[in-house]
């Protein structure tokens, strides 16, 4: 299974295969690692974030903290062949903990919002329709259990296969599939009921089962 | 239920979904097109963090890099730097002069030249440090590191062009990490006036740091090239973010000026351009291509087509924006995937400013895979190209395309166009764009500009062509028998000479504008 997920994280960032298979035996060759994997990896733990704590601005700030935690978690990285990605996505949900724990969690979650800038007039139209599907979103998201979300953060989030999302939470690759099961499940229905229109596949698929 | 029995359920249940995935192939589709439709919904929901962000972020990293490296390597310089920084100037400066005459002026002026390896390089080193220390102030400490920046890519080039990749790939690396020192020192200075001056001295340092290391990195061999490509992208995506966030505070400029976009497309590409923006820190994304109007920009294989020209306010401008509609042809030949975004984005930065009554040229090259940004002066810029045929752009987009353009990228309107010979030739020389997979979120998306490497417009197999064929090989020979830096050369002078040419057409120069 670690020689699976090793083999992952090679493709997925090409520059950092070397320093993927070399042991990550001192600290510094921690932090080189973490500084290698910065671009490749900065907007999956934005995504990440974002997904976990419903708003895109923050995460902004969030996942650059998260990169500077690591750094100095260094001294503390224990290589188990695992890929430094597993690593590093820990970091992001303590900081995320930590996050919603000063928030507070009962607090409304503000709505996911983009940060850019469209000016043209042409693009309102699109541009509101698509406030409205984040805001839906964001409300369906609210209805899934913190285990359900941590799990569609780390997979569509974060982008990490199952068994990589199984390790990270102790749990093993079925029980992964199934709770990412049971979430969209959940989203599906939830969506359904606020009115957005599902894909015909998703549909189809509803209607065989 | 107990934990276990649930685990034994669990386990159950993935078996079972393993062997309906076995037995039934709809089942697996079903789950994998259910994942896909959240992962859309997803991606639409949550917008890619911004450059500026993630520019902001390596900053951060880099600076916590060096200062972790630099208190757990040597503490005791650290504490040099303490009491250095609590010198008086004064003190500093007799040191220095103490310094230099013990050890020769000869002997500092060859240190400077020293490169990493080398005896007297830690003597530079030593001399660096102690001007870091005694930086008195933020705007002071920002264009030191700047400077430092620069002789840091000085260093990087010199031993790229002497092939020593290995020792040239950290040194660029400590670029990078000085115009983060750069950008965190200017996000301290609070004077607006002094903040923008800083910024225009980043610009036209790291305009030539960056500008040496290309020039290096082309002369250079393969492992070079990536090695230097990589820490200008670095470099130059952090570097935009200082720009930017020092620039963010410019106060509202007095007059109007005028900007001119023009586009260069590679061979046979044509795009439908939907709108060209620029971007003002401190007033956001402008349009300077008319409302609803498209502009064709045909597949003239060379040189310059006019895109769009606006009146701005005068001041300093840090990206271009380009939106090109997806060729239809091309989503509907594709893989099946007709539901991508409408537009290929095109985003360059590297600033440029506006004067009063002036107009700028701003010429985007898009020839290469990465976007890079001319700016010149009205003088000097390149004519443009005047095509002739059916598609005509308009500079302003004064005459709206039909609604439905059809620009097959490299079809029958290639064969029709007419070339421009001489600059063709030139074009034709230029390195073709490196197939640099590293997936840099601002490398460009736009398919028709991949295709277009062909030069053949071929019905069927150029599709084909452009998935296997291996770009590295023609690019080594073109780069080994035509060295780049003359290429370079050639292409800016050779419009030059056409320049008044272009003049007398007066298509639309009314001012003899100036860059500053």
């Amino acid at each position: 299974m670690d020689g699976r997920s090793e083999a992952t994280a090679a493709a997925a960032a090409p520059t950092g295969a070397a320093s993927a298979r070399a042991r990550l035996s001192t600290p510094a060759l921690v932090r080189a690692a973490v500084v290698d994997r910065y671009d490749a990896l900065f907007p999956r733990v934005h995504r990440y974030i974002a997904v976990r704590i419903g708003s895109t601005d923050a995460a902004e700030d969030l996942a650059a903290d998260v990169f500077v935690r690591a750094l100095r978690a260094a001294t503390s990285y224990k290589d188990t062949g695992r890929p430094i990605e597993a690593w590093i996505f820990r970091i992001a949900h303590n900081l995320v903990v930590d996050h919603l724990r000063k928030r507070g969690r009962s607090a409304n979650i503000v709505p996911l919002t983009g940060t850019e800038q469209i000016d043209s007039g042409e693009r309102t139209g699109e541009r509101l329709e698509r406030a409205q599907d984040i805001a839906l979103l964001n409300q369906a998201l609210e209805h899934l259990t913190e285990a359900q979300r941590q799990v569609i953060a780390l997979r569509f989030g974060a982008g990490l296969r199952s068994d990589t999302v199984g390790e990270m939470l102790g749990k093993n690759a079925g029980a992964v599939r199934y709770l990412q099961h049971a979430a969209i499940e959940k989203l599906r229905k939830v969506l359904a009921n606020m009115g957005m229109e599902m894909p015909s596949a998703v549909a189809g698929e509803e209607a065989a089962s | 239920v107990s934990t276990h029995e649930e685990q034994a359920f669990l386990l159950a249940l993935d078996a079972a979904i393993d062997a309906l995935a076995s037995q039934a192939p709809t089942a697996r589709t079903a789950e994998a097109s259910s994942a896909a439709w959240l992962a859309g919904l997803l991606d639409e929901a949550i917008p890619a963090p911004s450059t500026t962000a993630k520019a902001r972020g390596k900053a951060r990293l880099l600076v916590a890099l060096a200062t972790i490296e630099q208190e757990e390597a040597a503490p005791a310089l650290a504490r040099w730097q303490r009491w250095f920084a609590a010198q008086p100037r004064w003190a500093l400066a007799s040191g220095a002069a103490v310094l230099a005459v013990a050890a020769g002026t000869a002997t500092m002026a060859s240190a400077q030249r020293s490169l990493p390896g080398q005896p007297l390089h830690a003597i530079k080193r030593a001399s660096e440090d102690v001007a870091l220390a005694a930086a008195n102030d933020k705007a002071q400490l920002a264009s030191l590191n700047m400077r430092l920046a620069a002789e840091r890519a000085n260093e990087a080039s010199r031993l790229l062009l002497a092939g020593d990749i290995a020792a040239a790939t950290p040194l660029a690396q400590s670029m990078a990490a000085f115009v983060a020192g750069a950008v965190l020192a200017s996000g301290g200075v609070e004077d607006p006036a002094q903040a923008v001056a800083l910024a225009k001295e980043l610009a036209a340092t790291a305009q030539s740091a960056t500008a040496s290391l290309q020039t290096a990195a082309q002369w250079s061999s393969g492992g070079g090239q990536d090695a230097a490509r990589h820490a200008l992208a670095e470099a130059s995506a952090l570097y935009a973010g200082a720009v930017e966030q020092a620039l963010g505070v410019e106060p509202a400029a007095g007059g109007m000026g005028s900007v001119s976009v023009r586009v260069s497309l590679p061979d046979g590409a044509a795009g439908t351009l939907l709108s060209t923006e620029v971007y003002r820190p401190s007033k956001g994304w402008q349009r300077v291509s008319a409302q609803d109007a498209t502009t064709t920009v045909p597949a003239t294989g060379a040189g310059q087509v006019p895109v769009a020209t606006a009146p701005v306010e005068s001041g300093t401008y840090t990206r271009v924006r380009l939106s090109f509609a997806d060729d239809p042809g091309e989503a509907n030949a594709g893989t099946g995937t007709s539901e991508e975004a409408a537009t290929n984005v095109v985003e360059t930065r590297r600033p440029f400013s506006v004067s009063v009554d002036t107009e700028t040229v701003v010429s985007v090259d898009l020839t290469k895979q990465t976007p890079v940004l001319f700016t010149y002066p009205q003088d000097d810029a390149p004519p443009p190209v005047t095509p002739s045929g059916s598609n005509t752009p308009k500079p302003q987009g004064t005459a709206p395309q039909p609604p439905a353009p059809e620009a097959p990228p490299g079809g029958d309107a290639q064969d029709e166009q007419p070339k421009a010979e001489p600059q063709r030739e030139v074009k034709d020389e230029q390195p073709k764009a490196e197939p640099q997979r590293e997936a840099k979120d601002e490398q460009p998306k736009a398919e028709p500009q991949r295709e277009a490497k062909d030069e053949q417009p071929k019905a069927e197999p150029q599709r084909e062509a452009k998935d296997e064929q291996p770009k590295a090989e023609p690019q080594r020979e073109a780069k080994d028998e035509e060295p780049k830096a003359e290429e370079r050369e050639a292409k800016d002078e050779e419009p030059k000479a056409e320049e008044r040419e272009a003049k007398e057409q007066g298509s639309r120069s009314s001012s003899k504008g100036k860059r500053d």
